[in-house]
């Protein structure tokens, strides 16, 4: 029987067919019907849940996946304060050593910091600002504050019995007086990719590229002439980005090469413009070596 | 309502001789009324500890409001939250006079989307909105309803159960798929001291369990696969009454462990065990260690398939449905193997309405029965012990079938059951010796 004759005869039988659901399911059998109708409701709201909502569920169809993966290696946001109301930290402190100016339990804050971070990296919604205020309003109660926004990469086991960070990227610094995501770019990451060799001079990659709204963000790492590079240059459509956007400086990558567990620059760039995908090609990031030498990353 | 459950496709399951719907395990309307009233109670108590901290509540500022509070713009926010806090109080205290369910889980449901709208949705109240659910529809008054009741109680206890067991579900789906990449998974050593690790830098709390155990992580492992085994098998523990305190009390002890070793609270989870699990209206006062040994899921049936291998062997009654080819040819399989000490019943004779009595008319009989020493074992337990009384290699099957656990021989045949009368159909029968029909009884 073709579909057209079906819809024919569920228009024709309508009034008999919900009929036959009250009488059937609701009314005789609703007891006995009750909880495998609610069980398949259920499951069809909770696994559908994180990708209809921007919470990651609806509430409160859970899908109770808490603590199912074993962290093997985590990446970690973390926020480290400078400066909140009149107290000013000389060395940044991490906000959870602090957790007395904290108005909510931490693992909300821990929460609200991943939401955070994913939005302003990932872009998975254009919740960034936010989130953002929501840390300072909410978490840190409004007071004036600056801080700076790292992400910690790390074993859990071996950083909690050695309390060594594998990688701690630097994401850059934010106060609660502008959100200065996009203007502050001096973010630099140390990424542990797989080493990748392109050349006898260049080892690096571009790891991700995604652009949002107005922006788009280009994340890599780069080794030259196995030192890490003096600068890191963005490129779009034959121009360079000017340097006040997204570069990465010498300064910054001096912070990197300070730490001498770290070989590699990695990058997180910001090309303040949307980008669509068929022209990500136009996109081109170069490492600059010591002698001011010029080497295309993406070739 | 009996026949009604007889021939539904899940809750049949419970309509056995010692299942959740049984005459012996039936609970009154009452009682049932009271474990409610009781659990509103608690509930009562809970919301009357956070009525006294409603000004930290009322301070804060909403950031993301869920669903079931979209409404709140039009009020002024302090105002909202007194009005839920304390006509949760009072519709709770109304429910434990008059038992009027619906409205205690209509406005707790918006307190709740409350407490979640501050940028993360916290599953605290979420164990406790599926009593709050599913007692809605709980009958009251009239106790010609007590198996209405019963079938709705069961339904609640099933929502949490199935809880449980989804959580239990990620947990494996997940181990298997990192122990398949070759990293840490839940079947590793470090499973649980990962997890506490990245807890506690994550939170920058610890506690001395916690500490030990990521130093210890074999201990940790051992507790970790227990839980796994505890949540995964949830499920199954709603058709075994026995059992339904000692997993309540389980799962009560796995949250304990979580916080005192990770410092991750889960209190009104607690309250939702006590009331549908570890004060279970189908369980019984009776306490027997060995039944619940015998009834754990998955290893309970291996666990008794030995002990009945090792026992002394008394006389057997084996009850078959008489119209199914499928256990007319077991029982030809059976004779063949030379069984003894067992007699050949079908289910509704005689004999099966001398030993379940009244129950006889309405317990589900789509299935074998092996009765032995006053138990009576069902589907895949009952054919694992016929073949144990078999005297030739075919005591073998009975052997295999001991180290296979009945839960998923069970899921098999009960895939196959509803075909079994079409696809086989026996059109001869042997024409047993004269000794072999002394073995078929009434």
């Amino acid at each position: 029987m073709t579909l057209n004759r079906w819809a024919f005869r569920i228009k024709r039988n309508r009034k008999n067919i919900i009929e036959y659901i009250k009488v059937k399911f609701l009314k005789s059998k609703f007891a006995l019907n009750f909880a495998p109708i609610v069980i398949l409701v259920y499951l069809l709201l909770a696994l559908t849940g994180p990708k209809l909502s921007k919470f990651g569920e609806i509430f409160p169809f859970f899908k109770w996946s808490l603590y199912t993966k074993t962290p093997n290696y985590v990446e970690h946001p973390e926020i480290k304060l400078n400066r909140i109301g009149g107290k000013i930290y000389n060395k940044s402190e991490r906000l959870f050593s602090n957790k007395e100016i904290l108005k909510i339990p931490t693992i909300n804050v821990s929460l609200m910091i991943s939401r955070w971070y994913n939005s302003l990296v990932y872009g998975r919604d254009t919740m960034c600002f936010e989130y953002q205020n929501q840390i300072l309003k909410t978490a840190l109660g409004g007071v004036n504050t600056e801080y700076e926004l790292w992400l910690e990469k790390f074993k859990p086991l071996e950083k909690y019995k050695s309390e060594i960070s594998i990688n701690n990227i630097y994401l850059g610094t934010y106060n609660d007086m502008e959100l200065s995501w996009v203007k502050s770019n001096n973010f630099h990451l140390d990424s542990s990719s797989v080493n990748y060799k392109k050349d006898d001079k260049l080892v690096g990659n571009i790891d991700f590229i995604k652009s949002h709204s107005n922006y788009c963000v280009v994340i890599g790492w780069a080794e030259v002439e196995d030192q890490l590079p003096n600068e890191i240059l963005f490129e779009f459509d034959g121009v360079f980005v000017s340097k006040t956007t997204c570069n990465i400086t010498r300064d910054d990558i001096s912070k990197q090469k300070n730490n001498k567990q770290l070989t590699e620059a990695g990058f997180i760039g910001f090309i303040p413009q949307y980008i669509p995908i068929e022209e990500y090609f136009k996109i081109n990031v170069y490492a600059v070596n010591d002698s001011d030498e010029l080497f295309l990353i993406n070739k | 309502m009996r026949k009604q459950i007889k021939n539904h496709f899940f809750w049949k399951y419970g309509l056995t001789h010692d299942g959740i719907f049984s005459d012996n395990r039936l609970p009154n309307l009452k009682s049932l009324l009271i474990i409610i009233r009781l659990f509103y109670g608690v509930l009562f108590y809970v919301m009357f500890r956070e009525a006294q901290e409603i000004d930290s509540l009322v301070s804060k500022t909403i950031s993301e409001p869920l669903w079931p509070i979209i409404w709140i713009d039009s009020f002024e926010f302090a105002h909202v939250v007194y009005f839920l806090v304390y006509g949760t109080v009072l519709c709770l205290s109304l429910a434990m006079i008059f038992t009027e369910n619906w409205k205690v889980f209509i406005i707790f449901f918006q307190y709740a989307a409350i407490i979640n709208s501050f940028g993360k949705i916290s599953h605290i109240y979420h164990h406790l909105l599926i009593p709050l659910f599913g007692f809605i529809f709980v009958p009251s008054g009239d106790s010609k309803n007590k198996l209405r009741a019963s079938v709705f109680f069961a339904s609640t206890t099933l929502f949490l159960l199935f809880a449980y067991t989804i959580s239990g579900w990620w947990k494996l789906k997940t181990g298997i798929k990192q122990a398949m990449i070759g990293e840490d998974s839940i079947f590793s050593i470090n499973s649980l001291s990962n997890h506490m690790a990245r807890v506690f830098i994550e939170t920058n709390e610890s506690s001395v369990i916690g500490e030990w155990l990521i130093y210890n992580p074999i201990y940790g492992s051992i507790l970790m696969l227990l839980a796994l085994y505890i949540e995964l098998c949830a499920i199954f523990i709603l058709f075994r009454p026995d059992l339904h305190r000692f997993w309540g009390l389980s799962i009560a002890f796995m949250h304990l462990g979580i916080m005192t070793t990770m410092k991750i609270n889960f209190p009104h989870s607690i309250i939702a065990l006590s009331v549908l699990l570890i004060a279970s209206p189908f369980a019984q006062d009776k306490f027997s260690l060995k039944n619940i040994i015998f009834q754990l899921p998955l290893f309970g049936s291996i666990i008794s398939g030995i002990a009945f291998l090792n026992s002394k062997k008394k006389p057997s009654i084996l009850f078959y449905d008489g119209d199914c080819g499928v256990c007319d040819g077991l029982i030809q399989i059976l004779l063949k193997g030379k069984i003894s000490g067992i007699s050949f019943s079908p289910l509704g004779g005689k004999s099966y309405s001398d030993i379940y009595s009244e129950q006889a008319s309405y317990i589900e009989i789509d299935t074998v029965l092996f009765f032995s020493q006053g138990r009576t074992y069902m589907r895949t337990q009952a054919l694992t012990r016929a073949f144990l009384l078999c005297n030739n290699w075919y005591k073998l099957i009975g052997l295999v079938m001991i180290i296979i656990p009945s839960d998923i021989m069970d899921f098999g045949y009960w895939l196959f059951a509803p075909f079994r009368k079409k696809l086989i159909k026996f059109n001869y029968c042997s024409l047993p010796s004269e000794k072999q029909r002394k073995m078929f009884i009434a």
